[in-house]
């Protein structure tokens, strides 16, 4: 158990130092949408072909993109599935009720023990 | 990667209180009490916020607006995000809907119906259905985050 979320915290550290340069993120965003060569994606940025394909790198190790040789041509893009993407969402806003209704099944339980506080006041355990 | 990815997704959230119908339905409308457990929260994308301003006109039609402040990266820059909306049914006990906007992370109107419903034991229970959310979140407090729900994906493996 140890050993396994160790693994995953690791592979968190390789994602998020992957998301932390705002230009891996935008490039991210690029293939996102539809996939592209490399020459396509540096295209935008003020930087030379090796700079970008050493930001791919970063990406790729992370497990966010994946490049495919055709041709003569490498096409880049995004290793997510849509449909769990889509899942994902669900997950994250499903948490952010279920926490705000913790708080509220809280604020009414302490409403509770002030009133029975009120009403017993002398009454202690 | 034949399908694509809806834009928007509707989720439902169920909860059984100890609290009467009408509490819990109350608690929704009453402002000292929203501000409390709707958008004051330590977690989050953004590392959480708190409501310093909540006003509720609890009539159908009538407005709600809450301003919270939320925690900058070097923990002490304060950003002020809104949550606003309309009611559109306000059926005591039993039903609240209303629409929601956060123009801080989507430009989309969302929509949240919450139905109560009174238990035999005196509690109630509450389903809470928030429908037209984006899956993409905008704006400076979200930078990055979309991002990181498609990373997400790769870590669940």
């Amino acid at each position: 158990m140890v050993k396994r979320f160790r693994t995953e915290e690791a592979r968190l550290d390789t994602v998020f130092h992957a998301l932390s340069d705002s230009t891996r993120r935008s490039i991210l965003r690029d293939v996102c949408a539809e996939e592209k060569t490399v020459t396509a994606i540096a295209e935008p940025y003020n930087v030379s072909l090796a700079a970008v394909s050493k930001h791919l790198k970063v990406l790729e190790r992370a497990g966010l993109v994946r490049r495919e040789k055709r041709g003569s041509f490498q096409y880049v893009r995004t290793n997510a599935m849509p449909m769990k993407e889509a899942e994902r969402w669900l997950a994250y806003y499903e948490k952010f009720w279920n926490q705000r209704l913790d708080a509220l099944e809280q604020l009414l339980d302490d409403e509770d023990a002030q009133q029975s506080q009120k009403s017993s006041p002398k009454q202690s355990l | 990667m034949k399908n694509a990815a809806p834009t928007t997704v509707t989720v439902t959230v169920h909860r059984t209180f100890k609290a009467s119908q009408e509490r819990v339905f109350n608690a929704w409308l009453d402002p000292e009490k929203a501000r409390k457990f709707l958008f004051n929260h330590h977690e989050g994308a953004h590392g959480g916020q708190h409501v310093v301003r909540a006003e509720i006109d609890p009539r159908v039609g009538g407005k709600f607006l809450f301003v919270a402040h939320r925690a900058g990266k070097d923990g002490k820059e304060s950003r002020e995000s809104d949550h606003y909306g309309e009611y559109l049914e306000i059926n005591r006990y039993s039903r609240l809907a209303f629409t929601l906007m956060c123009p801080c992370g989507w430009s989309e109107t969302t929509k949240v119906t919450i139905d109560f419903t009174a238990l035999s034991t005196g509690g109630c229970e509450l389903t809470l259905t928030h429908e037209g959310l984006p899956t993409h979140l905008e704006g400076p407090i979200f930078e990055g985050w979309t991002e990181f729900m498609v990373a997400l994906e790769k870590l669940q493996g």
